[in-house]
C-alpha cells in the first residue's frame, strides 16, 4: 500500500513551493490579529492596549492588609524596624535589588553619586545624611513604594518585599559608612585599613570617603 | 509496496527537508522571497504602571456573572489589563472552578462591535446630561405625586444592592410599580413551596449525599437550573469510578424532550409532556402516597411504564433519607408540592433536599407578572415604563401583547447591552455596562453574595443598571462601586464579626469574590399534606386535546435571545442534535415516520386557540429518544433587531406560545411544506455501526470484570510507523477523559474556542464541514430493547506517539516535541492538508479562507496574545494548550523545580464542570493522569490503529437496576 510516493515528490514539491512563495503576501502571519505587550491599539483613543486598572479592584495573588510591611505605617506613623526578620539570604537579595535598581542613582554605597547622576542627572541625597541616617525605615518604603521628588515609584519592579531587603541593605550601607572606628576591634580596624589603603581615620574617627 | 519501520523512503535525508532548504534557497536568490514587511510598531507604555501588572504575565480577578438572574463565580485572565478569559471561580458555590459555554463566551460580548455604545432617543444619539435632564422634570414630579403612572419591569433580581434600590424607588414613590418577567422563571417551583410550606422557599440539592435520584423532566445539569455547575459536579462525584472506590448513584429520568441530563440517566422514560403528571400521580401510589383527588383517577401508562416506575419507587424506598425526587420547573405548582411530599415521605426533606429563604427579589405586589402590566398599560395607567434589562418585546409570548401595549404608554425607557427590538420600541435606548466593566453584586443559588468588579473601564459611555436606577431617585451622582460598598457594610453586619476591620473584609471578599459565610442557612420546613389535598381538589387537570403536544424550552446556547449575537455561543453545536446556527423543531423517529418528515424539511405546526388559529413554519429534526406524538421548541431565535450575527437567525418561537413559555400546547397539527431548510449540524450520524469507538458499559459488569469492558491490554502493539527515539522520559503529557462523567455540554468547546483564538466559520462553512473546534463532544446513540443509551465522547487531538498525521506533511509543519506534543507550525505550513486526511480521528481544522479578522480593533482586544492567529492556508488543531505548558514550564525554571502534578490546566479541563478531563505528566508514576491510564476502564480511541494517543478515555459506566436492564447484564462494550 502506498501512502507516499517519493519519486512523485519532487515535482509536486516544486509547483507546492513556488505557489507558496508567490502567494506569501496574503498570508499574513508576520501581521497577526493579537497584541504584544504595550503594542498600539486603534481602539483607545491614548492608542495604548495597556489599559490601567479600575481604582479599588483587587486582583488575585496581591498581598492585601494593613499590616507595616505591605504599607510601611504602623497606627499611622512609618514603622521604625524592618517588619521582617533581617537574614543573610535577605540581606543579599537586597545587596542584588538594590544593584539592579538603586545604584544607578544612588551609587554602589549610597553617596547618591551613581553612574547616572555623574552624567549629570539630579543627585539624590546621600544615605548618610544626618536626616536620613535617623529616618525610620517606614520612610524609605514610602519612597521606595511612591516615589519622591525626582525619583518615581519603582512598586511594579520591586515587590513588597524585595522593599524590604533593600531597606536592610540601605542599612547595612549606612553602618558601613558611619560607624566609629573606634567601635571595631583592633583586628577589624586593620581589615579595613587593609582592604582601603587610602582611607585615614579622620578627626571624628569616622572612616573618611576616597577621595 | 508496502512501507515499515525499516523502509529508508520515509526518513531518506535527501529526500526530504534538505531537498526543500536547496530549493528555498534557490528561490530567494532569485528574489521571489522578499514579502517580507515589517513596518516596525509602536510601543506606548504606562505613564505610571500599576503595582501589580508584569508585561506578558496573566493577572485574575475574582467577580461574578449572572445567568437567568443567579451569581456564577468567576476568574477573569487579563493582559495588561485587558480581560481575556473567563474561568470558573474555584471558591464560590455556584461554579466551583467549573464554566457553563454562556460564562465562556461572555467575554465576546463585551467585544461585541454592535453593543449599544451611546444613549439614544428616538432613534438620534442622545448623552447621559440629556437624559437626567429630561428625568430631573419626572422626578419632581414623582416626588409630587408619589410615582403615579411609574413602572419598572425588570428580569429576576438576586442583587442586594439593586433589589434594595428598587424597594426604595417604591417606598419613595408608592403608586409606583415594579414588575417582573423573564422567559425562564420558577414561578411553578416557589408556587409549589408555597402550597406545601406556605411561604415561598428555594429548594437546593445535596447530590453528594443521594444514592437514587428520581427526575421529572428536571434538567438539573442545565443552565435551567441555578445550581447547574454545583449540581454536576456533585452529581458526577457520586458516579466516577476508579479502581479503589465503589458505589455509584443512579438517576432515573422521566422527559419527553432529550436534554443532557435525560443523557447521564441510568434509566430514561421518555413520556409525552401531557402524561408526566401521570408518572408522578402513579409515582406517588406506588410509594404510598394517594392524594384524594388522584384516587379516582387512572393513570395513562402502559403497562411497561408501569413496571419502570414502580421499579424506581422501590429503589427510591430503600435508600430512605438519600434518594431525591425532583420535578422540572415548567411543572405546574402542584407537582412540585406533591415531590415535596413525597421526598419528605422519603426522609429526604432537610437531608438531599433542603430549603433556603429566596435569593432573588420579589416584587411586593400580590401580582407582579408581565400580563398583570399588560392589563395596566392597555388601561392607560402606565406613563413611564422603565424595562431595565430584558427584551420583552422579543421575549415575551406574543400572545400577550406586549408589543401593542407598550405602543400605548407615553414614556418608554429600555436599558440594555445591545439595541434590540424592545429598544426598538423605545424612546430611550440607555447602554448598560457589561458585568466586566461593572461593579455589583448578586446572589447564587444558596444565596451566596457574589461581588462584581470591573476588570477594564467601560468601553463606551455606559452605565450599570443600579446606577441608571440610582438616577429615578434623583441621584445621578453616586457611582455604583459607593453604592455596592454601602450594601456589603449592611450584609455584614448580620454575618458574626470578624477580627479584621471592615475595609480588610471588603477587600479580602473582592479578592476572592465571595462573601464569606453569606449563603443562607436551611430553613427546616415541613409539608402540610392538608394544604395539598386542598389544592388537587380545586386544580382542574388542563384538558389534552388530540393530536400533537408542543412544548417550550429555552435554546441551549441562545438561551432566550440574549446571546443572539454572540458567535461563539451561535457556532456551538447544541447537545444532542449538534445544531448550530439555528432552531428546529424536534420530533422522534416514529412522529416523523408517521407525518413522513426527514431532518431538514420544513413543516408548518398549526392549533387552534380559540376561534384563532396560530401557525409557524420551522424545520423539523428528528431525534431518537424524542416522546412519541410530542414536538420540542426551543425560543430564543429569529431576532429581527439584534447584530449581524444574530439578527434574522433561525425560526422566532415566542408567537405559536400560548400564554407563558412553559405552558403546554396540544391539539397541533403538523403538516409538510416541501421546502428543504439546510440545517448545519456538525455530526450528522449518531451510531456506532459495530465499531468500538466507544467504550461502555455496566457497573454491575466493571465490579464483575472490567475486561468484559475493555478488553484489551494497552500494550504497544506492532505498528506501521518508526518508533520516536527522541522523546523525554522525564516529560510525557498525556490526557485523559472520563466518559463516565463527561455531561456533554460542551463547556470545553468554548473554553477552547477562547484561549486559542479559533475563530467561527458561519453557517455556510458548517454545512461545508468547515468549522473550526479544536475539541468537539461527539454522541452515540445506542439502542437496546431496555431502552437508548447516550455516549458522549469529547474529540481533542490525540497527540499519537505514531502520528500519522506527521509522516505525510512535505514541509514537517507538524513535528514531534520531545514531550510528546504533536505541534504545528503555522509558518511552515502550506495548507496540503494532507495531515488532515490522514488523521483517523478528524481532529485537524483547516483556514480555507481567512476566517479569522486580523485587522479590526476589537477582536484584538480580546484575544489570547499567547497564542498565534492562524490566518487562511494553514492546518490548526489542539495543542494541549501549549502556551499552558511553557508558562508553567518557565515559573518552575525560575524557581529551580520541577513541574508538580496538576500545574498544568490545559482550557478545556479547567472549563468541565464534572472534572472529567485530566491532563499531566504520565512519565511521573505519581501524577493523576499516569494513576488514570493504569485504571482498568482506560482505553485508547481506535486502539486498533495503534497511534498510541497520548488522550486516552475512560470508558462510559452507568448503574442500572438489574430489573430494568437487559436480562444478560452483559451490556458492554462489544456490541
Amino acid at each position: 500500500m502506498a501512502l507516499f510516493k517519493p519519486s512523485s515528490g519532487p515535482h509536486f514539491f516544486l509547483c507546492l513551493l513556488f505557489l507558496a512563495s508567490l502567494s506569501a503576501c496574503t498570508q499574513h502571519m508576520g501581521f497577526e490579529g493579537r497584541l504584544s505587550p504595550f503594542s498600539k491599539s486603534h481602539f483607545f483613543p491614548d492608542q495604548g492596549s495597556a489599559r490601567v486598572p479600575v481604582l479599588g479592584t483587587i486582583p488575585q495573588g496581591v498581598p492585601i492588609g494593613d499590616s507595616p510591611l505591605l504599607t510601611g505605617y504602623e497606627n499611622g506613623i512609618p514603622v521604625q524596624n524592618i517588619p521582617m526578620p533581617i537574614t543573610s539570604s535577605l540581606l543579599n537579595r537586597g545587596a542584588e535589588r538594590y544593584q539592579i535598581y538603586c545604584s544607578p542613582c544612588h551609587g554602589y554605597s549610597g553617596h547618591g553619586d551613581g553612574m547616572i547622576v555623574q552624567r549629570g542627572f539630579l543627585a539624590p541625597p546621600s544615605y548618610f545624611q544626618e536626616r536620613l541616617l535617623n529616618a525610620p525605615a517606614g520612610h524609605f518604603f514610602n519612597v521606595i513604594t511612591h516615589g519622591q521628588g525626582a525619583m518615581y515609584s519603582y512598586a511594579d519592579r520591586v515587590d513588597v518585599r524585595d522593599r524590604w531587603a533593600i531597606i536592610a541593605y540601605i542599612r547595612a550601607l549606612q553602618i558601613s559608612q558611619h560607624s566609629l572606628m573606634s567601635s571595631l576591634s583592633p583586628e577589624q580596624r586593620q581589615k579595613v585599613l587593609e582592604s582601603n589603603p587610602i582611607a585615614t581615620p579622620r578627626a571624628d574617627n569616622l572612616p573618611g570617603r576616597p577621595e | 509496496m508496502s512501507a515499515t519501520d525499516d523502509n529508508p523512503s520515509f526518513d531518506d535525508p535527501e529526500s526530504r527537508r534538505s531537498f526543500l532548504k536547496i530549493l528555498g534557497a534557490s528561490i530567494a536568490l532569485a528574489g521571489l522571497d522578499g514579502c517580507t514587511f515589517f513596518t516596525g510598531s509602536d510601543i506606548i507604555p504606562y505613564v505610571t504602571q500599576p503595582e501589580e501588572i508584569i508585561p506578558g504575565k496573566p493577572l485574575f480577578y475574582a467577580s461574578s456573572v449572572l445567568h437567568n438572574g443567579f451569581a456564577y463565580g468567576i476568574l477573569v485572565e487579563t493582559h495588561l489589563g485587558r480581560p481575556t478569559k473567563i474561568e470558573g471561580n474555584p471558591v464560590h458555590p455556584a461554579s466551583l472552578g467549573g464554566s457553563s459555554p454562556f460564562m465562556q463566551a461572555n467575554l465576546l460580548s463585551l467585544y461585541d462591535p454592535e453593543r449599544g455604545k451611546g444613549l439614544i432617543r428616538r432613534g438620534v444619539l442622545s448623552t447621559w446630561d440629556d437624559f437626567y435632564r429630561w428625568l430631573s422634570g419626572r422626578v419632581a414630579q414623582w416626588e409630587k405625586d408619589g410615582g403615579k403612572g411609574l413602572c419598572i419591569l425588570t428580569e429576576t433580581v438576586t442583587s442586594p444592592s439593586l433589589g434594595k434600590q428598587l424597594l426604595g424607588v417604591i417606598s419613595k414613590y408608592p403608586k409606583s410599580r415594579w414588575h417582573s418577567y423573564q422567559p425562564v422563571g420558577r414561578e411553578a417551583t416557589l408556587q409549589g413551596a408555597s402550597i406545601a410550606f406556605g411561604k415561598k422557599l428555594n429548594p437546593c440539592y445535596r447530590f453528594e449525599n443521594t444514592k437514587v435520584i428520581f427526575s421529572l423532566d428536571c434538567d438539573f445539569l442545565s443552565p435551567e437550573e441555578a445550581g447547574h455547575l454545583h449540581y454536576a459536579r456533585k452529581y458526577s462525584d457520586g458516579r466516577r469510578l476508579r479502581a479503589n472506590r465503589h458505589g455509584m448513584n443512579r438517576l432515573y429520568q422521566v422527559e419527553s424532550n432529550f436534554s443532557i441530563t435525560g443523557a447521564m440517566a441510568d434509566h430514561r422514560l421518555a413520556v409525552e409532556q401531557n402524561r408526566i403528571s401521570d408518572v408522578m400521580i402513579y409515582l406517588a401510589q406506588e410509594l404510598g402516597i394517594s392524594l384524594r383527588a388522584f384516587q379516582k383517577k387512572e393513570p395513562h401508562l402502559t403497562d411497561q411504564e408501569r413496571f419502570w416506575i414502580s421499579e424506581g419507587a422501590k429503589d427510591l424506598k430503600q435508600t430512605p433519607g438519600e434518594s431525591l425526587i425532583l420535578v422540572a420547573n415548567r411543572q405546574p405548582p402542584g407537582f412540585h408540592a406533591l415531590a415535596y411530599l413525597l421526598n419528605e415521605h422519603l426522609n429526604n426533606l432537610n437531608k438531599t433536599l433542603y430549603f433556603t429563604p429566596l435569593p432573588e427579589f420579589l416584587p411586593p405586589e400580590p401580582d407582579s407578572s408581565l400580563a398583570s402590566l399588560i392589563q395596566d398599560m392597555n388601561a392607560g395607567q402606565v406613563e413611564t415604563l422603565l424595562i431595565l434589562g430584558g427584551n420583552p418585546v422579543f421575549n415575551s409570548p406574543a400572545e400577550l401583547g406586549f408589543s401593542q401595549a407598550l405602543n400605548r404608554v407615553p414614556n418608554r425607557l429600555k436599558s440594555g447591552l445591545e439595541f434590540d427590538e424592545t429598544a426598538f420600541q423605545c424612546e430611550w435606548f440607555l447602554p448598560e455596562s457589561h458585568f466586566l466593566e461593572s461593579w455589583g453584586d448578586g446572589r447564587a443559588f444558596d444565596g451566596t453574595v457574589s461581588t462584581f468588579q470591573p476588570v477594564i473601564q467601560p468601553l463606551y459611555d455606559t452605565k450599570t443598571p443600579l446606577e441608571i436606577l440610582l438616577a429615578f431617585t434623583g441621584n445621578h451622582y453616586d457611582t455604583g462601586q459607593v453604592r455596592i460598598k454601602e450594601t456589603f457594610r449592611e450584609l455584614t453586619s448580620s454575618l458574626p464579626p470578624l477580627a479584621q476591620s471592615l475595609e480588610m473584609r471588603w477587600k479580602q471578599t473582592l479578592q476572592e469574590g465571595v462573601l464569606k459565610g453569606s449563603a443562607f442557612e436551611p430553613v427546616p420546613a415541613s409539608v402540610s399534606r392538608e394544604a395539598l389535598e386542598n389544592y388537587f381538589s380545586h386544580e382542574q387537570s388542563p384538558a389534552h386535546l388530540s393530536g400533537l403536544e408542543v412544548s417550550f424550552y429555552p435554546d441551549p446556547f441562545i438561551w432566550d435571545g440574549k446571546y443572539a449575537n454572540n458567535a461563539w455561543l451561535q457556532e456551538l453545536p447544541k447537545p444532542l442534535t449538534q445544531l448550530t446556527w439555528d432552531n428546529a423543531a424536534v420530533l422522534s423517529p416514529e412522529t416523523a415516520e408517521v407525518y413522513q418528515v426527514k431532518t431538514g424539511d420544513l413543516v408548518s405546526l398549526e392549533y387552534k386557540e380559540g376561534a384563532r388559529s396560530k401557525g409557524i413554519q420551522i424545520p423539523a429534526l428528528v431525534l431518537k429518544g424524542h416522546a412519541h406524538h410530542s414536538i420540542s421548541l426551543y425560543f430564543g431565535y429569529g431576532r429581527s433587531v439584534s447584530g449581524s450575527v444574530g439578527s434574522k437567525k433561525g425560526f422566532d418561537v415566542y408567537p405559536f406560545m400560548g400564554k407563558a413559555p412553559e405552558q403546554l400546547i396540544t391539539g397541533v397539527t403538523l403538516t409538510k411544506t416541501g421546502v428543504h431548510y439546510p440545517l448545519a449540524m456538525t455530526q450528522i450520524h449518531s451510531t456506532l455501526e459495530g465499531t468500538q469507538a466507544v467504550r461502555f458499559g455496566t457497573y454491575q459488569v466493571m465490579v464483575r470484570n472490567p475486561k468484559e469492558i475493555v478488553p484489551f491490554e494497552n500494550q504497544p502493539q506492532a505498528s506501521f510507523f518508526k518508533n520516536k527515539t527522541d522523546l523525554d522520559p522525564e516529560e510525557a503529557w498525556a490526557m485523559v477523559i472520563d466518559l463516565t462523567v463527561c455531561i456533554g455540554c460542551k463547556a470545553c468547546t468554548v473554553a477552547c474556542q477562547a484561549e486559542n483564538n479559533i475563530p467561527v466559520v458561519g453557517k455556510d462553512q458548517v454545512l461545508n464541514r468547515r468549522e473550526m473546534h479544536w475539541i468537539r463532544v461527539d454522541h452515540y446513540f445506542k439502542e437496546s430493547s431496555k431502552g437508548l443509551k447516550v455516549l458522549f465522547q469529547p474529540v481533542p487531538c490525540m497527540h499519537c506517539e505514531k502520528a500519522p498525521c506527521e509522516i505525510v506533511c512535505p514541509t514537517e509543519a507538524t513535528a514531534h516535541t520531545p514531550s510528546g506534543l504533536n505541534a504545528m507550525v503555522y509558518n511552515r505550513c502550506v495548507g496540503t492538508r494532507y495531515c488532515s486526511n490522514n488523521c483517523p480521528y478528524k481532529v485537524r481544522r483547516f483556514n480555507f479562507l481567512q476566517f479569522s479578522d486580523m485587522s479590526s480593533p476589537l477582536p484584538r482586544l480580546m484575544r489570547n496574545p499567547d497564542v498565534t492567529v492562524r490566518s487562511r492556508g494553514v492546518m490548526e488543531k489542539c495543542t494541549y494548550c501549549i502556551q499552558r505548558i511553557n508558562a508553567v514550564k518557565i515559573q518552575a525554571d525560575i524557581e529551580k523545580r520541577s513541574i508538580r502534578d496538576g500545574e498544568v490546566v490545559p482550557a478545556c479541563q479547567q472549563a468541565c464542570p464534572t472534572q472529567a478531563i485530566v491532563f499531566g505528566n504520565k512519565a511521573d508514576s505519581t501524577s493523576q493522569v499516569a494513576r488514570l491510564r493504569e485504571e482498568p476502564l482506560n482505553y485508547e480511541l481506535l486502539h486498533e490503529l495503534s497511534t498510541r494517543p497520548r488522550t486516552t478515555y475512560l470508558a462510559r459506566i452507568t448503574h442500572p437496576n438489574p430489573k430494568l436492564a437487559e436480562p444478560s447484564e452483559s451490556e458492554n462494550g462489544s456490541i
